[in-house]
């Protein structure tokens, strides 16, 4: 059997399994039994979807308690583990949950439009080159929007900094077979 | 032993059911299987009790399997072969949901593939086909774009498109699955799915 005719059984499995369809599925494992490279791919195949369906339930459990929180503790602010580089979305969405007093209601605007701004943030956060460089992009604002986005800038920047030191520090040791630490 | 019971038959030395049974890797790969096939036969079933069917499933078909006869001379995998143990269990389980009504497939996959080679009456519909999913290439995503452009016009297999991707062939395979369902969404958008 070629990687092709595999590549069609395997995605006929994949059919079968989403319509729940036992007949077909006993049909390819017909053929499985007497051809030991399409019941490797097909173990392969389980494997793969298992781990998918693990991803699938961890992301079900969470988005049902996230949900729980925000109806039942509405104060309360559920903070999703970072990654990546920070974005000027995620310093809009910081200022929108934590809004510096006495911005004018342009500067309010503008932070709404960013918060869909998945615009990594400069190396740069210098006030007056990071003003230049958002006003390039975005449209200009008032500076005391602009020196609260630098401050929850370079919080977010920190905070993800020391997620990742602690992530680093918390990963799981792999055994030493010598027995030195 | 327990006075009134028979005693069983030893098995033979060579016994492939129980070598099967004893191997930790078929035992993981029976697993497996069944936690695939109630994930979707219980879609949403909590992970607890899922571990727990698993478990009570596998053993239920070590057990039936020993008591029953593994025909080795047909030349079948005894690890396919237990594993269509689990599949009669899993069926048996489930029989108060039935299989998905759909719709067929929007597209049919077959013809697309370049090395189709199609009868020359049916060259036509496949070039079609072939120009609907191009079009709904534009509309994905670019990881689906990308994988179904590799594997239905230039020709590469799953094996071939992993190795570029540096992931799995069974990953590739599922991947292209999800995609064929995405560009499936774009063409017929108004074919749902009976949920039964």
């Amino acid at each position: 059997m070629t990687d092709r005719d595999i590549d069609r059984l395997t995605a006929a499995y994949l059919d079968a399994l989403d319509r729940r369809d036992f007949d077909a599925i006993d049909r390819i494992w017909d053929r499985a039994a007497t051809d030991p490279d399409l019941e490797r791919s097909l173990h392969e195949l389980h494997a793969t979807l298992d781990v998918e369906d693990e991803c699938d339930a961890e992301q079900r459990v969470a988005v049902a308690v996230t949900e729980a929180v925000e109806r039942h503790l509405p104060s309360a602010e559920v903070v999703q583990p970072a990654s990546g580089p920070v974005t000027v979305a995620d310093v809009a969405d910081e200022l929108f949950r934590h809004t510096p007093d006495r911005l004018p209601a342009e500067a309010h605007a503008l932070n709404e439009k960013l918060r869909s701004a998945r615009v990594q943030l400069p190396d740069d956060l210098g006030l007056s080159k990071l003003i230049a460089w958002a006003e390039a992009k975005f449209g200009a604002a008032p500076p005391e929007y602009w020196k609260a986005f630098r401050q929850a800038a370079i919080k977010l920047e920190l905070r993800r900094a020391a997620d990742a030191e602690y992530r680093l520090a918390a990963r799981p040791v792999p055994p030493n077979p010598g027995g030195k630490s | 032993m327990t006075p009134g019971t028979t005693p069983t038959t030893a098995a033979p030395p060579d016994d492939p059911v129980r070598a099967a049974l004893g191997d930790p890797r078929t035992l993981d790969e029976l697993r497996l299987g069944a936690r695939v096939l109630l994930c979707r036969a219980r879609p949403g079933a909590p992970g607890t009790l899922l571990a727990q069917l698993v478990e009570e499933i596998v053993s239920r078909a070590a057990e039936t399997a020993l008591s029953a006869r593994f025909d080795a001379t047909r030349g079948t995998s005894v690890s396919a072969w237990l594993f269509g143990i689990i599949r009669n269990i899993v069926k048996k389980e489930t029989c108060d949901r039935p299989p998905r009504v759909t719709f067929p497939a929007a597209v049919d996959w077959a013809k697309v593939l370049p090395d189709a080679a199609p009868p020359p009456d049916e060259q036509v519909e496949a070039q079609v086909e072939a120009q609907r999913v191009r079009a709904a290439l534009a509309q994905l995503g670019s990881r689906d774009k990308e994988l179904l452009e590799m594997h239905y016009f230039d020709g590469l297999n799953a094996p071939e498109i992993g190795a570029r991707l540096n992931v799995s062939a069974a990953t590739v395979r599922v991947w292209l699955h999800r995609a064929r369902r995405a560009a499936e969404q774009i063409l017929a958008p108004s074919r749902g799915e009976d949920e039964s």
